[in-house]
């Protein structure tokens, strides 16, 4: 309750926040809409060499992105500050947040909204209604998709506090917000054009196959819908595994301090 | 040029992650066109990847000064560089070829023995040649639109949004990320007029098929938009500079 | 009992040599074997130079460091473990970091401040308009940060960190970079809060001396003074004249020990208190004088003192 009533005062912090990069803000959500659209076509010139890459038709692959794509924006929209520790810990930020009587975690992420993923949200979101009816699939699939991503954007978070880590034990020597962005560039498209042993580590190392492949195999090709179950599971589980180990880490930072 | 040179250096990990994330990338785009070209000679294959870790390349050693620009805007220390004996211009692109050198030593080396691991059809000394001549000229080229994309700085807040802006261009009329020969052949022929084709799709055009022709048409293209882009830069530099001086910022 | 540390050290590992294959390393104790306590309602200056280890003790008794040796407590719990709760009761400001959203006006993170800390409305409305009142900040709690000049940053600091009217207030260093005036106006405030404990370091003693009841020194990690401010004021400390002159020196040559710092500048060091004023005049009577300035460094003086203490006692 709490946390709740903290949140929406984050929230309309963060909002106005944003309201000052005006101009900009809008070229934001401009430009990331045409980049997503222009990412599209560039899927479909694809199209024009062949038919259908590993069984999967143009629109199956737009589904597949587009589901990536949502559950990234997600993650960027709510969580994106995760990315931004090693900043923290050179200009000190970090130790004002310990300071606070507050999840230091629940604060990391609310102290700094990115204007940049409204945008992408609002176009993934079109993007994954828009195909699920272009597949005639049945509206309750594109709800089972939303409802999925919000647990599936929990994986991306528990990439960004994996590469947190290692911040936290090198002081803010280094930064690995970019690889949770290639992380996701892999996310964008189906598991089975990948080898043998890059679909095994991407699925039971770093779950990325979990956030699109999976649930468009599972659910909108073989309507297995237990995995709505199974897959929140997995997503949650391994956020919690990360947050664990995270906050190992933030007492070992603790404990050698700058 | 050192300042830059030692910049790439001081941030060893985070050139080390960025090594990781385009090899990463190269992955990506191995497999789908592996996916895509399954019917096609081994050639094809072998020749559409080679030119997109050429592409990869371009991308990794192109300079980012946009961002120093903006950033140097928005901390203030704008009013300090335009004091100094040297023109802005000239000290980003210095620094900024000393960190695109320190990158090609960390990263480069690694893309192009990845490039010439893949390349199906032989190097020969001139053509080697003529592609560094073109890059040259491509990175030129790139660096004036990353000045003029920077000045915008000078009215908006933040320049993620123009950045954002450019890369969505550069994705579709460059050849940057899909090779310009799978192009329809109506974006094709527009990307053929507009500069950013020149920059990046067009060197890895040459590569594949060095002739002098080619050679003589892409540089002849590049020079012409390298001085128009110059003008331009400077022209909206000028305004701005001004502008700002009137507000005291 | 506010805070009690009992043999509290803090050591690191630096790295002394970094060689292709192993880097060699050495053990620093910024903190040192430090054992105080404080009470409720005392006003504690922490004085030390750069490196001394201000931060670090601090950060023990906050929680976000752990001590390698020794023990602390901060309301008489272990602060690394109590550490939201302790929170609750702690307000600081930081002279070097900001707790404020940059591109904001400061009345968004009371704002936020007060759902964190779970201030009711009326209690923050009321505190809110107290502290705007105390330290001047009613026109600028509307403006964005960035626009903001450093001293009312700082006034907005204090008020961040004072809406949750905590028990321990602690502040590091946050006079730094502050014109006279600003500077003036947060000691006075300061010093309206007597029913608060406050920790307050520098590195300017006699700032500290303004606002505080009790002096701690570090040097180096080690504790070499705690007394109360009346003790310390009442320590003689040597004063230093420099004086600026075109004329002869040899009216007053032999009465006093003159030592020539460069052309027509001179200094007279170790003047005991009592001997201020005759030095004085001594000099202004009888020769020209184009400059003078009459020095007093508790600080320098005490840590030079302290540090040749332990030396003779080391050896």
């Amino acid at each position: 309750m709490r946390y709740a009533k903290l949140l929406r005062e984050y929230l309309k912090v963060n909002l106005k926040a944003l309201a000052v990069y005006d101009l900009d803000f809008y070229f934001a959500i401009f430009g990331m809409a045409i980049q997503n659209i222009l990412n599209i076509v560039a899927l479909g010139f694809l199209f024009n060499i062949v038919p259908s890459i590993k069984g999967y038709s143009f629109q199956e692959l737009i589904l597949t992105y587009s589901l990536a794509t949502l559950s990234f924006s997600i993650f960027r929209c709510f969580f994106i500050n995760t990315l931004n520790i090693a900043e923290f810990i050179n200009k000190g930020t970090l130790d004002t947040i310990l300071v606070k009587p507050i999840n230091p975690l629940f604060q990391l992420i609310n102290q700094r909204a990115d204007e940049d993923s409204w945008g992408d949200l609002a176009v993934s979101l079109i993007l994954v209604i828009f195909v699920d009816v272009q597949l005639g699939y049945p509206w309750y699939i594109t709800v089972m998709f939303i409802f999925i991503s919000l647990f599936t954007s929990l994986i991306f978070m528990g990439l960004a506090l994996l590469g947190n880590t290692v911040s936290l034990f090198s002081n803010g020597l280094s930064d690995l917000a970019e690889v949770t962005f290639d992380f996701f560039e892999l996310s964008k498209y189906p598991l089975s054009i990948y080898s043998q042993a890059l679909k095994w580590i991407l699925t039971f190392i770093f779950p990325i196959g979990w956030i699109a492949s999976i649930p468009q195999e599972r659910i909108a090709q073989h309507h297995e819908w237990y995995w709505l179950f199974v897959i929140p599971v997995i997503c949650v589980v391994f956020f919690v595994i990360i947050y664990q180990l995270w906050k190992l880490f933030l007492n070992k930072y603790q404990s050698t301090g700058t | 040029m050192s300042m830059g040179f030692k910049k790439g250096f001081s941030s060893r990990y985070a050139l080390v992650f960025y090594l990781g994330s385009i090899l990463i990338s190269i992955t990506i785009q191995f497999f789908l066109w592996k996916a895509v070209l399954v019917n096609k000679p081994e050639v094809e294959f072998k020749q559409t990847i080679s030119y997109l870790v050429l592409m990869q390349f371009l991308s990794m050693a192109f300079p980012k000064s946009s961002y120093e620009l903006n950033d140097e805007i928005k901390s203030g220390d704008m009013a300090l560089s335009l004091l100094k004996p040297i023109s802005l211009e000239n000290k980003f692109f210095w620094e900024g070829l000393g960190y695109s050198l320190a990158k090609v030593v960390v990263i480069g080396l690694v893309e192009i023995v990845i490039y010439f691991l893949l390349v199906p059809h032989a190097v020969t000394v001139l053509s080697v040649l003529m592609v560094c001549v073109a890059i040259a000229l491509a990175y030129t080229l790139y660096f004036e639109i990353e000045l003029i994309l920077g000045t915008f700085a000078f009215y908006t807040y933040s320049i993620w949004g123009i950045a954002t802006f450019k890369s969505a261009i550069l994705l579709i009329l460059s050849g940057n990320i899909f090779p310009v020969e799978y192009y329809p052949s109506f974006i094709r022929s527009l990307s053929d007029i507009l500069p950013f084709q020149y920059s990046f799709g067009a060197v890895g055009l040459l590569s594949q098929n060095p002739s002098l022709d080619l050679f003589t048409k892409i540089v002849l293209i590049q020079l012409f938009y390298i001085v128009v882009f110059h003008f331009i830069y400077l022209g909206l530099f000028n305004r701005a500079v001004k502008s700002v001086v009137i507000q005291g910022g | 009992m506010i805070i009690e540390t009992n043999g509290l050290s803090k050591k690191y590992k630096k790295i002394k040599s970094k060689g292709l294959l192993k880097k060699e390393y050495i053990d620093y104790s910024a903190v040192n074997n430090i054992t105080l306590s404080i009470e409720k309602n005392e006003h504690i200056g922490l004085v030390g130079l750069n490196g001394s280890g201000k931060s670090t003790l601090i950060k023990m008794i906050l929680g976000i460091l752990q001590p390698t040796g020794g023990e602390v407590k901060t309301f008489d719990r272990d602060p690394v473990k109590f550490r939201q709760k302790n929170a609750m009761h702690i307000g600081i400001v930081f002279g070097q970091r900001s707790q404020l959203r940059w591109d904001l006006p400061p009345i968004d993170t009371f704002k936020l401040n007060r759902e964190i800390y779970r201030i009711p409305v009326d209690v923050y409305e009321e505190r809110l308009a107290r502290l705007t009142k105390l330290l001047d900040a009613a026109e600028f709690l509307y403006q964005p940060v960035r626009t903001l000049s450093l001293g009312q940053r700082m006034k907005a600091e204090f008020i961040a960190a004072l809406i949750h009217d905590p028990e321990l207030i602690i502040l590091d260093e946050p006079t730094i970079g502050l014109d006279v005036v600003t500077k003036n106006s947060i000691v006075s405030f300061l010093k309206t809060l007597t029913d608060k404990t406050i920790i307050f370091t520098s590195h300017d003693l006699e700032e500290v001396e303004k606002v505080c009841s009790r002096v701690i020194i570090l040097n180096r990690g080690k504790l070499v003074l705690d007394k109360s401010i009346a003790e310390v004021e009442k320590l003689d400390t040597p004063t230093t004249i420099k004086f600026t002159t075109q004329d002869d020196l040899s009216k007053i040559q032999g009465k006093l020990e003159i030592r020539k710092v460069s052309d027509s500048s001179y200094e007279v060091a170790d003047i005991a208190s009592d001997e201020v004023k005759n030095t004085l005049s001594l000099i202004t009577g009888q020769l020209d004088i184009q400059h003078i300035e009459v020095k007093r460094s508790k600080l320098e003086y005490l840590l030079e003192q302290t540090a040749e203490r332990r030396d003779n006692f080391e050896s």
